[in-house]
């Protein structure tokens, strides 16, 4: 059931209207039969897998929490994490080591017989799985004390609007909020709309129309650099739409009902350095890899290599998070070598306000053009793929009439998103278009409900990142 | 580093309302500059923006009324913008956003009001024939709203009408001209669209009658019938009206409605908002300019070329019917839609010819052999059950072999001519 849908639509409307009539305990509990069905939608037999990772994880809490003994808590805690991590990597990677194994053995010479299984992978699970993990962790750092119902945690584990694409939410965030029930407002039904609105629209409107330029440009065989560029600075602005535009339909789903979700991205395309594309691109998972994996692992406290070593580490996991195939894990290195370069390079500057200023435009040209980089890597269906696309680069040709169209498409999608952005920023403020007066506000919700009735894709292409 | 927030409360509103405001006061300077520049720019590329043509020349703008159009409706956004920044009672309500979503909702309505307006639907499908390529299905979908609006016009009385409907099989298979000459009819209208369905016939039924037909030919076989998963919304979009749709929705069982919802939603919607249903035009005028307005002839024929390119030769073609003709869910709804769209018939007093349709003798081997008995049974009983229906079967038509054949499933010139002779002789005798 997709986000984008008649079938969302008539499903948000039910639960939204039955939610408002019930009181605290019988709605969460009504909230949690709401999720499974929305996630028995797509696919009912992984109902299991994920009553299961809450089983597992409310108990290990509950048992952390009960103790004081160091060693049963690090022994539950261990508990937790693997039986999350197995599930995991069962149903994400196992398929994609066997083969990986398989040719490196025939690349040895050594003939092993082709897997002849076939894993499916969970929607939503590696989300799941972080938030679920986070929160038994966050438990044994006795950071947030455990739900008391299970049916409540059940609930922060399921969470229909950000539970097959995040953002990965904290326990001390979303639980508080589920414990304690929050009601809808007139306010955060009209906030919240907004949102479902404009996620709606950066996903129908803008992802959903450039997702047709990107497809056909990386299935050139032969690419000129106009097509290669045409195509990744296409994916760029797909990928934040989909996403962000996802993020926002969950955030905006959860408000109308009174939940409040973290904030997924803060105009990525505008920072001005690898860091802080990681401060702006989706936050929630970064922050987990930072707090959950960087910080164990030493973060920056052991001087410059374990540094780098820890930099590096994360961001490889970070990219095989992102799926099991090697170009997720490259596009990781890239990042990651990206935050080293970049953590080499200002490592005791000092550089003055004026120079900051001035160089502001070309700093964020320029890390715009990096992220571009990252995202060839990204968006290649194999090797071969992003050879053919990095060779293309230097394929100079003049623009066919078919380029022109796409890269019209482009400029009128991508554009006036920028524009916005550009506004944003100067303003520091993310929420703008309903605090501008009346006017230009009706001219922007006008445009934008016209573009979606007449140029929107409803239901009929997927979030890019429910594959991971 | 300062990050961007989200900030709604009303010290960050305040903040940025100041802001705006002086952004507007002082673009209140720019209204003469915006009336001149808004002429200039409005008369002169009007034509380009709309029609994809070559600028209008200089000395005709300060006449064009477009352009005066275009400069004051510039000059007036700065005045607009500040009047609205003084303007903020609709914020102090509790439920603004509710009161701008019923603004908006208005404005949308009356704009697909606007859109019904036979000079707005003409300019918007004149401006997608500028960009859509010859082969391109908006193409298609522009000609016949156009036909039929100006077909219903202009009826000439008491006089051989006939009308060709299907997909590119009859289209490709008879040839207008000749059937017309042939035949004496004083009209031939050919509502024939590429991969056209009997769900479709039946939406366009109503319109089709409307143009008072004596005889309405097509050309059906299992490759009509065996096919489609799902109600296909991109065709009957553009020619849903509420009738039509209760009618498609009618064709469909339980299971099949469940399954269809999205879809049917979707013609729903559309036979009451043409914004929705519209939106195949619209996007194609949106989306595809020919920029620069120089690009060469050549190009123009390459770009064509290329979507030309993807009709399949007979292999192809082959493939595809391997793949798509089967007993999908919408076989009996495409059945219940012929036998609805038929029931129409005897009332109007026009001959319904129903030729047994076939393919290339190589694609004939493809098809499974009970699709073909389904099909000629399921006709026969429509022809004995409907006066107005006449079912010609494969043997009391003339038979076509491998010459007769451009593809797998399209005659070619040979063909066409002796399908073209046959309903001529056909239409003559009735």
């Amino acid at each position: 059931m997709l986000f984008n849908s008649f079938d969302f639509l008539a499903f948000f409307v039910v639960v939204f209207l039955t939610q408002l009539c019930l009181p605290h305990r019988p709605r969460n509990t009504f909230l949690l039969a709401a999720s499974y069905f929305f996630y028995g939608c797509w696919d009912w037999r992984f109902l299991g897998l994920m009553a299961l990772s809450t089983v597992i994880d409310y108990f290990c809490s509950h048992g952390i929490a009960a103790t004081e003994a160091p060693t049963r808590r690090r022994r539950l805690l261990t508990i937790s994490i693997i039986a999350n991590l197995t599930i995991l990597g069962f149903f994400k990677y196992a398929g994609f080591f066997v083969d990986s194994w398989i040719s490196m053995a025939a690349a040895a010479g050594i003939e092993l017989s082709p897997r002849t299984w076939m894993i499916i992978l969970p929607v939503g699970i590696s989300f799941y799985t972080f938030q679920t993990m986070s929160y038994t962790w966050d438990v044994y750092r006795g950071e947030m004390k455990p739900l008391n119902n299970f049916w409540d945690f059940a609930l922060y584990v399921a969470f229909f609007p950000q539970l097959v694409a995040g953002p990965i939410e904290r326990g001390r965030h979303l639980s508080p909020q589920i414990e304690s029930g929050p009601r809808t407002t007139l306010a955060g039904f009209q906030s919240g709309c907004w949102l479902v609105f404009k996620g709606l629209f950066k996903k129908a409107v803008i992802a959903d129309n450039l997702a047709p330029v990107v497809d056909s440009m990386f299935a050139l065989q032969d690419p000129t650099a106009a097509q290669v560029l045409i195509g990744v600075y296409a994916f760029a602005f797909q990928i934040y739409g989909d996403f962000s535009g996802y993020t926002d339909i969950a955030r905006g789903v959860g408000r109308t009902m009174g939940y409040d979700l973290s904030i997924n991205f803060r105009l990525p395309y505008l920072a001005t350095n690898p860091s802080e594309f990681w401060q702006r691109w989706h936050i929630s998972l970064s922050s987990w890899l930072r707090d959950y994996l960087y910080i164990p692992l030493g973060g920056n406290r052991g001087g410059g290599w374990k540094t780098y070593r820890n930099l590096m580490a994360t961001m490889l996991l970070g990219g095989l998070w992102h799926g099991a195939s090697w170009t997720f894990v490259i596009w990781g290195a890239f990042h990651g070598l990206l935050l080293i370069v970049h953590r080499r390079m200002t490592r005791g500057m000092q550089w003055s306000d004026l120079w900051h200023r001035r160089s502001y435009p070309l700093r964020v040209v320029l890390m715009f053009h990096l992220t571009c980089i990252g995202w060839l890597i990204f968006r290649a269906d194999s090797f071969q793929n992003l050879q053919q696309m990095t060779l293309g680069l230097l394929n100079w040709a003049p623009l066919s009439l078919e380029d022109w169209q796409q890269a019209w498409k482009l400029t009128l999608l991508a554009l006036p998103l920028m524009l916005l952005h550009g506004i944003k920023e100067r303003n520091k403020n993310l929420t703008l278009i309903p605090n501008l007066s009346i006017a230009p506000r009706l001219v922007v919700y006008t445009m934008m409900a016209f573009l979606l009735l007449a140029i929107g894709s409803f239901g009929k292409q997927e979030f890019i990142y429910f594959q991971f | 580093m300062i990050l961007p927030q989200e900030q709604n409360d009303p010290a960050a509103r305040q903040l940025l309302r100041e802001r705006e405001r002086r952004i507007a006061k002082a673009s209140l300077w720019m209204t003469p500059v915006l009336l001149v520049l808004g002429w200039l720019l409005a008369g002169r590329y009007w034509n380009s923006l709309l029609f994809l043509q070559s600028p209008n020349e200089f000395p005709g703008l300060l006449h064009s009324r477009i352009g005066l159009l275009g400069g004051i409706a510039a000059a007036s956004i700065p005045c607009v913008w500040f009047a609205s920044t003084r303007f903020s009672k609709l914020d102090k309500q509790p439920a603004a956003g509710i009161i701008l979503t019923t603004i908006v909702v208005a404005i949308l309505l009356v704009g697909s009001v606007v859109l019904n307006h036979p000079k707005a639907r003409f300019t918007l499908e004149e401006a997608v024939k500028a960009r859509a390529p010859q082969l391109d299905f908006v193409r298609n979908i522009v000609f016949k709203q156009q036909q039929l609006r100006a077909a219903a016009d202009q009826l000439p009385a008491n006089q051989t009408r006939v009308a060709l409907i299907g997909s590119s099989q009859i289209n490709l298979g008879i040839d207008s001209e000749s059937l017309k000459t042939q035949s004496g009819a004083e009209q031939v209208i050919s509502v024939c669209m590429p991969g056209m369905v009997p769900i479709q016939y039946l939406a366009l039924r109503d319109r089709l009658l409307d143009q008072k037909p004596t005889h309405v030919v097509c050309w059906l076989s299992e490759f009509d019938f065996f096919r489609e998963t799902t109600l296909p919304t991109v065709r009957l979009r553009w020619c849903s009206a509420p009738p039509n749709v209760r009618q498609i929705a009618a064709t469909l069982d339980a299971e099949q409605k469940l399954r269809n919802r999205s879809e049917l939603a979707d013609l729903f919607f559309a036979s009451r908002v043409s914004i929705w249903q519209q939106r195949s035009l619209l996007q194609m005028a949106l989306f595809r300019f020919c920029w620069p307005w120089d690009a060469q002839q050549q190009d123009i024929d390459e770009d064509e070329a290329a979507i030309g390119g993807t009709l399949v030769g007979k292999d192809q073609g082959i493939d595809n019917i391997r793949r798509n003709i089967q007993r999908t869910p919408m076989v009996d709804s495409n059945f219940a839609a012929f036998e609805l769209f038929a029931s129409g018939f005897p009332t109007a007093n026009t001959r319904l010819i129903v030729i047994e349709g076939e393919s290339h003798p190589d694609a004939m081997k493809v098809y499974a052999p009970e699709f073909r008995s389904e099909t000629r049974k399921r006709l026969t009983e429509l022809a004995a059950a409907n006066s107005a229906v006449e079912y010609i079967t494969a043997q009391q038509r003339p038979t076509f072999t491998e010459s007769d054949w451009r593809d797998a499933v399209h005659l070619n010139a040979q063909g066409r001519q002796k399908l073209t002779r046959f309903v001529s002789q056909l239409i003559k005798t009735q």
